[in-house]
């Protein structure tokens, strides 16, 4: 997941082996250096944090003199690099204990005795007039802590360009007007509060109803995966994991991780809650991704300028998380810092430290998430699904409303427009039958057959000798002309007759048909006797033909 | 329509059937003498028989209207083609419709419709 980082030795290792010898214990200091940079090993990869250590300026070296866990090599100091002008720091040791003022001793209850675990979680001294100690800090009952930081090598890393981790974009733009509480718990379920601000943070009480805080606590539970899960597997490995109902946060798709709750702890509170751990990942993914072990510690000061906050987590190389360890108005950052990391020893090769102060803090806290509150259905609020539900019911309902509003208006549409045509027509008719009604007279004249002109194209038709019958209707007129014929014999042709019978079928051969008529075929009887002619005349189509009988 | 209103004027007075037909039946008989044409007793196209029936039974009514119509067959036979014609201008004098003309050597057979109200 990440990149190990192997610094190469520099110069610092001269200025460590100086302060080392300045009077604290080698030992001490050696045991800090050895367990947050594994320097005797050849450099097998170089990190972005190596990048940042070679840009580095080195100030003074340091020697802690904190209990060692394991020794090493004493006379091989170590280099550490640090970004200190970005409100991210990288690396670790690299300031001088600051002077604390006067004031009662904290602890963190949550976290183990110094004889248990060789690591000091205790926070001396007197807060701030403005701070309110006394209800976010526990009493420190144990042994006082003597191991101390004496000389410390501060490198100071001049700002890295090329290298320089990707900082947050100024959101105050998108920022919610909200306010974002940090919720750390301390000792057992009790937990303190404080208020993020861009100065610091501030201690306060309670949390108002309906405010949003980031929980740091070993009840924010955190999943690494692999790729992209579903809410449901996401689901099932938190309620395999835990084995109880949980709330949780599928960020798989970003983060690779899954951050759960028990929903015992969520219902009831009338602040939301998400999980601090979140945005450290975010800060993680942004300025270390090449890391491998990580111990993420986050300094936050409170607005006097003193350290009020210091929450360790170890980010294992397989992107496990620990549980976080919180010292409230921590007296010896670096001591704390170096006991954590020795408790984790065991399971890291070469942790680096990725320091967060309130500022970045406060800019990644526009990322925050938090827990749902209620209940969910494939990671959308159950309320949700039945509001959308809802809505997307009204919509169908508004869109089959339009649907039926349009087909009835198109059918009243037809329906108009066809009272319209029927209208017309009745007022066709109506007209038709009053024309008709007055005109009785006109009406037969129209309906009578042109006989002049039937009785004309009869006469031009007759040829003499011959007889014409003819019917004549709407349809037109048919006129059949038939021609007798002599008694023909084979043998002989009687003389009476012949000749002009014969002119006269001659005519009826080329007989012409009238205009608009056509003639058919001469056609003869079975005995020769009779030349027939048809001819047929279609009448022209009358606006009053279905009006006339037959 | 327009064709209609072409035909008819519209603004005719009423036409009373029974006149009508009666003075088409007188006619119809008082001319076969001076135009040598006979004719056999007429009939209408829609009577089952000889039986006696009103005239506004034996009229049909005529294309939703107020008018009533009725079709006489008239067959007959002609002594020349003159007379005929005669005979047929006579007919065309009345407010009658000559919807049908069939003739065959010296017989013939005209339809004549009337129109008027009842």
């Amino acid at each position: 997941m990440f990149g190990k980082s192997k610094k190469p030795e520099t110069g610092n290792a001269a200025d460590s082996k100086k302060a080392a010898s300045s009077g604290a214990s080698a030992d001490q200091g050696e045991l800090i250096l050895e367990q947050l940079f594994m320097d005797e090993q050849p450099p097998t990869k170089t990190s972005r944090f190596a990048a940042l250590a070679e840009e580095a300026e080195v100030v003074e070296a340091a020697q802690v003199s904190s209990a060692p866990k394991s020794r090493q090599d004493p006379a091989t100091p170590k280099q550490f690099s640090g970004k200190t002008n970005s409100g991210l720091l990288s690396g670790v040791f690299s300031r001088k204990p600051k002077a604390r003022a006067p004031g009662p001793q904290r602890e963190a209850p949550d976290v183990a005795p110094v004889e248990s675990l060789g690591i000091a979680t205790v926070a001396t001294g007197t807060p701030s007039a403005d701070s309110s100690p006394e209800v976010h800090a526990a009493e420190h009952d144990g042994p006082p802590v003597t191991s101390t930081m004496s000389e410390v090598s501060v490198t100071v890393s001049k700002p890295a360009k090329a290298r320089a981790p990707k900082a947050f974009k100024k959101s105050t733009s998108r920022r919610n007007s909200r306010d974002i509480y940090l919720s750390a718990q301390i000792a057992g379920d009790r937990s303190i509060f404080w208020k993020l601000t861009a100065q610091g943070i501030e201690p306060v009480e309670a949390l108002p109803a309906g405010s949003h805080a980031l929980s740091f606590s070993k009840d924010d539970l955190r999943f690494e995966v692999e790729t992209r899960v579903s809410y449901s597997a996401a689901q099932s490995l938190a309620l395999q994991e835990v084995g109880d109902a949980v709330y949780l946060l599928n960020r798989s798709k970003d983060l690779r991780a899954v951050y759960a709750t028990l929903r015992s702890r969520i219902e009831g509170l009338h602040y939301r809650l998400g999980p601090g751990q979140l945005l450290l990942d975010r800060l993680i993914q942004e300025r270390a991704s090449e890391a491998e072990a990580l111990i993420v510690a986050v300094e936050l000061k409170d607005l006097s300028g003193r350290d009020a906050l210091l929450i360790l987590y170890y980010l294992s190389a397989t992107g496990r998380s620990s549980e976080p360890q919180i010292s409230v108005y921590p007296d010896n950052r670096e001591f704390l810092l170096s006991q954590f990391a020795a408790v984790h020893q065991a399971s890291r090769e070469n942790a680096q430290v990725l320091l967060v102060d309130h500022t970045a803090l406060f800019e990644a806290s526009t990322h925050a998430a938090f827990y749902p509150n209620e209940p969910q259905l494939g990671g959308i609020p159950l309320r949700k699904v039945w509001s959308q539900s809802a809505m997307a019911g009204v919509l169908v309902a508004i869109a089959a409303l339009g649907w039926a509003y349009q087909g009835f208006t198109q059918n009243d549409q037809i329906r108009r427009s066809t009272t319209r045509v029927q209208s017309s027509i009745d007022f066709a008719q109506k007209t038709a039958s009053g024309l008709l009604s007055s005109s009785p007279r006109a009406l037969a004249r129209a309906l009578t057959l042109d006989v002049e002109q039937i009785l004309a194209r009869s006469q031009r038709l007759w040829v003499p000798g011959s007889r014409i019958q003819l019917t004549a209707d709407g349809g037109g007129a048919e006129y059949r002309i038939t021609l007798s014929l002599p008694h023909v014999r084979t043998s002989a042709v009687t003389a009476n007759g012949t000749e002009g019978n014969t002119d006269a079928l001659s005519t009826l051969l080329h007989l012409k048909a009238p205009e608009g008529c056509q003639r058919e075929n001469l056609n003869f009887s079975g005995t020769l006797n009779e030349a027939q002619l048809n001819v047929r005349c279609e009448a022209a189509p009358h606006p009053l033909d279905h009006y006339r009988s037959g | 329509m327009a064709e209609l209103v072409e035909l008819l004027p519209g603004n005719e007075a009423p036409l009373p059937l029974a006149p009508t037909l009666v003075h088409l039946i007188a006619t119809l008989n008082e001319a076969q003498l001076d135009n040598r044409v006979s004719i056999a007793p007429l009939a209408s196209a829609d009577a089952a028989n000889g039986a006696s029936v009103d005239l506004l039974e034996l009229a049909q009514p005529f294309a939703n209207t107020d008018l009533r119509t009725l079709t006489i067959k008239v067959r007959g036979t002609y002594r020349e083609y003159a007379g005929l014609r005669r005979y047929i201008e006579l007919i065309q004098k009345h407010p009658v419709a000559l919807t049908r003309l069939a003739i065959a050597g010296n017989t013939f057979e005209i339809d004549i419709q009337l129109f008027g109200a009842v």
